[in-house]
């Protein structure tokens, strides 16, 4: 068995590791291109939400390398996500690949249960084995999330343009690397201060928050590397949406969410009542989150036509005014252009900075 | 005395008569806004998120429209209507989405919300005409009566072949025997087929064209629920899963000879479902077209490829006859 999954930002490096470890024979999908979002759109239905279209290529080019099962998630709606691998399956049949899609859906949807599922695939290794691969791949989910915290923070401190970024991808590359727990330690220490060493101003310019859907969030090849852009503008960029607070936050027991979801929920209340699916809630508590915190802005990230992020982004718009925290909101599908969003970036940056000066001014 | 106005669009097209009935019994008198017009659209199309879809967009403008004319708007959230599935994460939190427009009329918003089984909707009724200032045993028996009045209303839509409007003034359809081909499922959501003013006037053109319209809301549930259960897994939106299984079960049944399925830019739902019904149409070698319609769409444009297609399913049918 040939084992692949889809990609969203760094998440294959846990995942490449849980699979390996229960003897799977992984292929991680390329990172992702041009060209997988091509692929995903011309074989995906022309409106479906971007993240499926993502999703599609990275499995279309992982059986191109040789990948015979794809592991995906389902669900029980109200959105669209559960039903992703379903039409993903009709059409990677009538495209002729041999890739078959293992879709674990909740409540089974657990670590455990999927390490379970694929020790079993690939002949069982035993408790043992299993606790170990589990803890591997939670080990490196962590030290991943905190190297990208790290780089959110560094990059607007920078000396040198770039440095945060080549410190982060080393980092990365250290922690995919390691082998046990211990060596993701290691491998994590050695990041910080790679990272470390770029920083040469002790406070960025400007705090904005990002809140939105969590594919579009994580993956900076769909955002188009939104947070390495704002970084380099100077702005140090915040997000409580992560990899290992989405595992804690769906695959455990409602205590281990994350204090920073949990209380954003709690805010969204007198202004979206219920849940709308997605993190239509989280993002309409975030953005009041950040306002309190005192940050300069918020950024609502999207894939074109997400529902619940239809329903947040009606409201925002409501918290904007009453909090008087500007935000922006960025929808992206594949025919996003770059200038187009580094453009609507540095206008939003620019007032900012304007409202910055006119508070201390005034 | 009281006026709930109930806007014109969205579920409005699945419930009103069950909701206007509740009201009357209530004492409450009901005020709705006009047909969607172009003033309606435009009104709701500058107020919306732009990538919100037509139906939120056109109810939005008759919100707008109605707010004028009435104590308090009726906007329920309509959460789920069975076990285990939803309506739509827009449905869900609509009375935020109108509440945005700040009309500086209260909304009524009752939860109906069957996700976990049970009997929600006598809950919300309740709950709904106590916050008009109606206690709750007159709350429940004007649901009950409501209750009736409204299988009159799903009856005449299902026995008899009717359409929306015809049904709710409780007249019956003429032509329903109609032997006129080809026959066209116009499959969509009820206020996709039912609006004309977001719908370009589907239905009208059709008739035009000598064809004749069949309807999803024709499907007998328990014909539409086995239809559904082709589906690879099941559905967690009920009214996808209508279409869909009412797809299924009119094509498989040779009921018509084409579907057109209409939908808005910007539907979620439908932009996954449609890809199983239009698989299904393939399967039973029934032609299958898409209309997707948005504010800027023209009547001219969807009528040329309305008028294209029923071409090619008369020549189809004049090449089965001969
Ligand atoms: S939350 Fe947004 S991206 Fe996710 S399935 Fe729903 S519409 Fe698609
Ligand atoms: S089902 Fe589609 S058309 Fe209806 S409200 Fe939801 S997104 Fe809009």
């Amino acid at each position: 068995m040939r084992l692949t999954f889809p990609r969203m930002g760094n998440s294959h490096i846990p995942f490449k590791a849980l699979f390996a470890s229960l003897g799977a024979e992984v292929v991680v999908p390329p990172p992702s291109t041009r060209r997988t979002a091509a692929l995903g759109s011309r074989h995906a239905p022309e409106f479906a939400c971007f993240p499926l279209k993502m999703t599609l290529g990275n499995f279309i080019e992982a059986a191109e390398l040789g990948a015979d099962t794809a592991v995906m998630a389902g669900g029980v709606g109200p959105c669209r996500f559960g039903y992703y691998a379903q039409v993903q399956k009709v059409i990677l049949q009538d495209l002729g690949r041999d890739l078959d899609l293992v879709v674990l859906e909740p409540p089974k949807l657990g670590w455990i249960h999927l390490a379970h599922q694929v020790s079993r695939l690939t002949g069982g290794r035993g408790a043992g084995a299993l606790l170990r691969a589990v803890r591997l791949a939670w080990a490196k989910c962590n030290a991943v999330d905190e190297i990208e915290r790290l780089a959110r923070t560094s990059r607007p401190r920078q000396g040198e343009r770039g440095a945060v970024t080549r410190a982060e991808n080393a980092a990365l590359d250290l922690l995919d690397r390691a082998e046990s727990a211990r060596q993701v330690q290691e491998a994590l220490e050695a990041g910080r201060s790679l990272i470390a060493r770029t920083v040469a101003r002790r406070t960025a310019e400007m705090r904005v928050g990002i809140v939105g859907e969590i594919f579009m969030v994580l993956d900076g090849f769909s955002n188009m590397d939104l947070e390495r852009r704002l970084g380099e503008m100077g702005v140090e960029v915040h997000r409580f949406l992560t990899m290992s607070g989405w595992v804690r936050a769906n695959l455990l027991p409602k205590r281990y969410t994350p204090a920073e979801e949990r209380e954003a929920v709690g805010l969204a209340r007198p202004y979206l009542d219920h849940f709308v699916g997605g993190h239509g809630l989280e993002s309409v508590g975030g953005a009041r989150l950040y306002a309190r915190e005192g940050l300069d802005g918020v950024i609502q990230v999207m894939p074109f036509t997400c529902m619940p992020e239809i329903v947040a982004e009606s409201v925002l718009r409501t918290v904007s005014g009453d909090t008087g925290v500007p935000i922006l909101t960025l929808s992206f599908d594949e025919h996003t252009a770059e200038a187009g969003l580094q453009t609507r970036l540095e206008a939003f940056v620019d007032l900012l900075r304007r409202r910055r000066r006119g508070a201390a001014g005034g | 005395m009281m006026v709930v106005g109930i806007p014109r669009g969205l579920l409005f097209y699945e419930y009103y008569p069950l909701w206007r009935a509740f009201f009357q019994a209530l004492g409450i008198a009901v005020e709705t806004s006009g047909p969607t017009s172009r003033a309606v659209l435009d009104a709701g199309v500058s107020r919306a998120v732009d990538e919100a879809c037509l139906p939120v967009k056109a109810y939005l403008g008759h919100c707008l429209e109605l707010a004028e004319r009435c104590d308090a708007l009726f906007v329920p959230r309509v959460v789920s209507v069975e076990r285990g599935a939803y309506t739509c994460p827009k449905l869900l939190g609509l009375p935020e989405i109108v509440g945005s427009l700040r009309t500086g009329r209260p909304l009524v918003t009752p939860v109906v919300d069957y996700t976990r089984g049970g009997s929600r909707a006598v809950d919300a009724a309740i709950a709904c005409a106590r916050r008009l200032g109606c206690g709750s045993v007159r709350a429940a028996w004007a649901y009950v009566r409501a209750r009736l009045e409204y299988r009159t209303f799903t009856e005449s839509l299902q026995v008899a072949g009717g359409w929306f409007e015809g049904a709710v003034a409780g007249r019956a359809e003429t032509g329903t025997a109609d032997r006129a081909r080809p026959r066209v499922l116009v499959l969509g959501h009820v206020y996709m087929v039912n609006d004309r003013g977001i719908n370009l006037g589907i239905r009208e053109h059709l008739l035009r064209l000598g064809v004749r319209p069949v309807a999803p809301q024709w499907v007998a549930r328990r014909n539409w629920t086995s239809g559904a259960r082709a589906l690879p897994k099941k559905l967690f939106w009920t009214y996808e899963k209508q279409l869909f299984g009412a797809a299924k079960h009119v094509v498989d049944r040779g009921e018509c000879d084409g579907v057109i399925q209409i939908t808005s830019f910007g539907c979620g739902p439908d932009s996954l479902v449609s890809e199983f019904v239009r698989r299904e149409a393939e399967r039973s070698r029934v032609p299958y077209m898409a209309l997707t319609v948005d504010e800027h769409a023209g009547e001219a444009g969807a009528v040329t490829r309305l008028e294209a297609f029923v071409d090619m399913l008369a020549r189809r049918l004049g090449d089965r006859e001969t």
